[in-house]
């Protein structure tokens, strides 16, 4: 196994809370939320495993080979993708999971255009994103939610590619943290109405 | 390629500064060197960030040394030792801008598109001689540009599908970096969304142009009564979805070195002239504000 202080980036000198701040850095970095659904997300999942490993071994061995109760790790853990799921699109759901969306792509094409439904538009932008054709990606998710405006799921993914379609750090107007939380007030708003 | 992925300089040390310089510098003598001295007029600062991203998942380490620049011998200038690397990076430069060239010829006017025609007269047995070394990168530019040449034939009103053969080939180029399987994933989403972007910047920089002169733009068919801001609202959208894709691919690289370099192109320098591009009245207003 690797150095856990080298995964982390730290020198072996390094004080607690300069180790406890690189962790969180680097779980920041490679958080579970930031590649949820990208095709690259199952090799964020192995740094995020390193790190929380690396951060593990270092509090036991710091507190005398005694278990780290109360340690950051194990916060953020697995994914929420797409899944298995059951349902009329559970083979295509199942290509998605295992990254092959070519395969998921071409299953979905085949469905007649008339019995297009919602969760037809959001796997197809799943898709689409994975191609990273991104502009019709965030169209089909938005038809998607569209068609069917009380699914959570769809609309979990239309806001975080929303958010994705702005500047990432702080922007000159204030304009995209209004947006977020006009979009965050809107998703609670949605939880009171069902 | 178009020379839109730079560095911003303010924010960068100078030692950082003298490395990218180095290593355009470099490229640029080693392109000279392989395809004699026409083929430096077709570098970009695109391909200078491709070679410092292969230096900087190599494992030999880079070094700098001084040296002089045959154009401007007064001129100090460091040079790179990977020059392996360099070479590679120069064949398939070559390959890109004369692709973009052959476009340029297709559907430019004017003196540019005659400077252009010469220069790609200038330079076939060039193109050649870079075919023959990376033979499948060849195949691929050229399925690319007829493709790309179909969809604007179509006038497909999809940014999406305007984009995708710029996408493959910056794709396809990075993919050449990898040294394994999971380097050779994310490279490929990397060069994907990067080339994604470099399409778009374009369209979006000429979309004032192209509404006069009638050429194909994604953004603006069927679009004919929109607002010129509006288009461009919309542009920055697509933009910024590819830049940030791009990032987050990149922070699953394995990057020994140069990553602040690196780091300061994606998420500083591409943005900046992202937003000169998408905003052209707040540069107007900056340049303004500095000069009181």
């Amino acid at each position: 196994m690797k150095d856990p202080y080298e995964i982390l980036g730290v020198s072996r000198s390094a004080t607690d809370d300069e180790i406890k701040t690189a962790y969180r850095n680097l779980a920041r970095k490679y958080h579970p939320d930031k590649y949820t659904d990208n095709p690259l997300s199952d090799l964020a999942q192995e740094k995020m495993q390193e790190i929380n490993e690396a951060y593990d071994t270092i509090v036991k061995e710091r507190r005398g080979g005694s278990s780290a109760g109360g340690g950051q790790s194990g916060g953020y853990g697995g994914y929420t993708g797409t899944g298995g799921g059951s349902g009329r699109f559970a083979d295509v759901r199942r290509y998605l999971a295992s990254n092959r969306y070519i395969e998921a792509e071409t299953l979905l094409d085949g469905v007649p255009a008339a019995v297009r439904d919602a969760e037809w538009y959001y796997l197809k932008g799943l898709c689409l994103y994975r191609k990273g054709w991104l502009d019709e990606a965030y169209r089909h998710v938005q038809q998607a939610c569209n068609m069917d405006p009380y699914n959570s799921e769809y609309r979990a993914q239309l806001s975080r590619m929303s958010g994705q379609r702005g500047y990432a750090g702080g922007s000159d107007d204030g304009m995209c943290d209004c947006c977020c939380s006009m979009l965050a007030a809107n998703c609670l708003c949605n939880m009171c109405c069902r | 390629m178009l020379g839109y992925v730079r560095i911003r300089k303010e924010d960068l040390t100078f030692r950082e500064y003298e490395e990218y310089r180095g290593i355009y510098c470099t490229l640029c003598r080693r392109t000279g060197k392989r395809y004699g001295h026409a083929a430096r007029l077709l570098l970009s600062y695109d391909m200078t960030f491709v070679a410092a991203l292969r230096m900087a998942l190599a494992k030999q380490p880079v070094t700098f040394c001084q040296g002089r620049c045959p154009y401007n011998p007064f001129a100090k200038r460091s040079c790179c030792s990977d020059t392996e690397t360099l070479d590679t990076v120069a064949d398939l430069s070559l390959l890109l801008s004369y692709g973009q060239l052959l476009d340029t010829v297709a559907d430019g006017r004017g003196p540019k598109r005659w400077a252009a025609w010469l220069l790609s007269k200038w330079l076939r047995p060039a193109r050649r001689q870079a075919a023959d070394r990376l033979p499948e990168m060849a195949a691929l530019i050229d399925e690319c540009l007829a493709s790309q040449a179909a969809c604007e034939q179509e006038k497909s009103p999809s940014t999406d599908r305007a984009a995708d053969a710029t996408a493959r080939m910056t794709a396809a180029a990075l993919e050449m970096l990898a040294s394994d399987d999971s380097q050779r994933r994310i490279l490929q989403r990397l060069g994907y969304c990067l080339g994604r972007w470099i399409y778009l910047m374009d369209a979006a920089d000429d979309l004032e142009k192209d509404r006069k002169t009638g050429n194909y733009n994604p953004f603006l068919m069927g679009e004919d009564a929109a607002a010129l801001e509006t288009l461009r609202e919309r542009a920055e959208q697509s933009l910024c979805g590819s830049l940030n894709e791009c990032v987050r691919a990149y922070d699953l690289l394995p990057v020994r070195r140069f990553d602040r370099l690196l780091r300061n192109i994606l998420e500083n320098g591409c943005v900046a002239l992202q937003r000169s591009v998408t905003h052209p009245e707040r540069k107007v207003r900056e340049s303004h504000e500095r000069s009181v």
